[in-house]
């Protein structure tokens, strides 16, 4: 008899600790099942339906993987992949190399190192469209770059960001202007890693510093690179901001990129379906990374 | 002796070299910024003299003063940053780290299985995001306003899952005996939570606090697919519109710019060590 209350009383005390424990995750479960798990489920449907916003939710039409095979003759998707691969083969080795080469430079020979890493990183926390907009009037007809090149003896300086040619290049020097600061602050973070036993090793054998930065630095990095990497193009993917403000994918679509041809898709012609699949295409590149990463993380924790 | 001594002043020399190396390279990055600032305060005429004017011939305030003037464009704008992005810290940080606390310390069936699955978000691009939600908000109007609404920047910021996972480890660090003796004297778990938690993780919850506000301040692309009324926009956003309304008054601009970006970059100078840390732990983190 009170050897059965006790085991009631127990199990009424596991269920409440049970709904305790549910109560608390409750407000931050309950906003992801809303605005992220529920999101992604549906918009796994509209990939795989034709719609748009104004024919209402009922009139929704089944088209398998239409979307999909429209795409793959798409000139419009095939030339914001292609820019796309084109930034981000530019924007993430050069943000890498440059950062790497400050980070080393500021960690060995200068004084004020603070300092140094912190205008550098002024730029990544600007808002993005107020540095589009500085950009762009640089970048501009009568802008102080075109007038330096003309003083240099330049005869027919680029239009920059109205030249086919010339307008993805003067967006991905802004964009590596943009990350350096922090990849190098990444970086620097990685140095001030490496045990000090390492490099006084290497002064005893009397080596060198490039000896030292070939065979302590770098290979000791390799994590943050990883890292970094990773993150870069994962980021470089979903560039937006300064497309959409300077140069609104133009000119005739020589800086359209993946997601700027998704939010056009979506909200200037509302192509739902069409722009969710395209949005999968994203997803699906993006998580083939993370899982690269976190499939490295493992491998890099242990070494 | 002397080739020791010689080797050191080498070694000074290079580094006085390298130091002023670095600060051309430095200046070169700040540039765009200084030209910015100083165009701001311009007279349209002179805003394209080359060589360029770093310090402006005359100085002509004018440009801040219209800014200020024209609909109080600029502190509608502020308001609605700092509103938006003052309501998301503070209910992502209560959410989070109320959820995080269970996950780090309570017991109840399914817990490691559920964090796995809000871990799993981090994966999911914001990208994917827009369509279905901007569906799903038209929706949602019918029982609360969301569209052409701060409400669909703002509940949908009340979740963090970056955030969740800082914490959670944060948590995880703090010995179970602490609590412990807090049940022995009669607390719950709420006061446990607010009382001995909230406080303790007062530095994971400022880097978190760090990461969600340049998250939010910065973000142009979810007000630019949910607000319409200009009487909404947040500062990326109405800048925007500006730079689209006003397209050649480059001075007015400029002065709009300047006021967007150094509010930010004044705090970041401030506080710099926090920021830092802030942001570089929110990336390692994945």
């Amino acid at each position: 008899m009170a050897d059965n209350t006790i085991k009631i009383s127990r199990r009424r005390k596991i269920l409440l600790q049970n709904l305790k424990g549910y109560a608390f995750i409750a407000p931050n479960y309950i906003l992801m099942l809303i605005f992220l798990a529920f999101p992604v489920l549906f918009s796994f449907i509209l990939a795989l339906s034709d719609w748009d916003l104004v024919s209402g939710i009922k009139n929704i039409i089944f088209v398998g993987f239409e979307n999909f095979e429209t795409m793959v003759g798409d000139k419009w998707f095939v030339n914001s992949l292609v820019n796309n691969f084109y930034y981000t083969l530019t924007v993430v080795p050069a943000t890498l190399f440059l950062s790497l080469l400050i980070a080393v430079l500021i960690n060995d020979f200068i004084y004020g190192k603070a300092v140094f890493r912190l205008v550098i990183f002024l730029p990544y926390i600007s808002n993005i469209v107020a540095v589009s907009i500085v950009w762009s009037l640089l970048y501009s007809k009568f802008g102080p770059i075109v007038s330096f090149l003309k003083s240099i003896g330049i005869q027919n300086p680029p239009a920059f960001l109205a030249d086919r040619n010339w307008a993805m290049p003067a967006i991905i020097i802004m964009s590596i202007w943009i990350s350096v600061g922090y990849a190098a602050m990444i970086y620097s973070a990685g140095l001030q890693g490496i045990p000090n036993e390492l490099y006084e090793a290497s002064f005893i054998d009397g080596a060198g510093w490039w000896h030292r930065f070939f065979h302590i630095t770098i290979p000791m990095l390799s994590p943050t690179t990883f890292f970094l990497l990773i993150t870069s193009v994962i980021g470089s993917f979903k560039v937006f901001g300064q497309i959409q403000v300077m140069t609104d994918g133009g000119p005739m679509g020589a800086t359209s990129v993946l997601v700027y041809y998704i939010y056009t898709s979506a909200f200037k012609f509302y192509k739902f379906g069409y722009a969710s699949s395209m949005a999968l295409v994203l997803f699906v590149i993006i998580l083939i990374f993370t899982l690269i990463q976190w499939q490295g993380q493992k491998k890099w924790v242990n070494y | 002796m002397t080739g020791k001594n010689a080797g050191r002043i080498r070694r000074e020399i290079s580094k006085v070299l390298f130091t002023a190396l670095m600060a051309v390279f430095a200046a070169s990055m700040l540039i765009p910024f200084l030209w910015m600032i100083s165009a701001s305060f311009k007279k349209p005429v002179d805003l394209w003299n080359f060589p360029i004017d770093w310090i402006p011939r005359y100085w002509y305030p004018d440009n801040y003063k219209y800014v200020f003037s024209k609909d109080n464009l600029i502190l509608l704008m502020y308001f609605n940053s700092i509103k938006i992005t003052l309501i998301n810290v503070t209910g992502a940080a209560l959410t989070s780290s109320l959820a995080a606390y269970a996950y780090a310390k309570m017991k109840f069936w399914g817990r490691d299985f559920l964090f796995l699955t809000v871990l799993a978000t981090l994966m999911i691009p914001n990208q994917v995001l827009y369509v279905p939600r901007f569906i799903m908000f038209t929706w949602f109007d019918k029982f609360i306003r969301m569209m052409d609404s701060h409400n669909a920047l703002i509940i949908p910021g009340l979740f963090a899952s970056l955030g969740l996972f800082l914490l959670k480890q944060f948590y995880m660090q703090i010995p179970d005996e602490l609590a412990e003796s807090a049940v022995v004297d009669g607390a719950t778990d709420l006061t446990i939570w607010w009382r001995i938690m909230v406080p303790l993780s007062r530095p994971a919850l400022a880097t978190f606090a760090i990461v969600v506000f340049t998250f939010h301040w910065n973000d142009y692309e979810t007000p630019l697919i949910f607000l319409r009324n200009h009487k909404l926009y947040t500062i990326p956003l109405g800048l925007a519109n500006f730079a689209d309304e006003n397209g050649q008054m480059y001075h007015y601009m400029m002065a709009l710019s300047t006021l967007a970006i150094l509010p930010l970059l004044t705090v970041v100078i401030l506080a710099q060590k926090n920021f830092i840390k802030g942001l570089t732990a929110g990336a390692v983190k994945g």
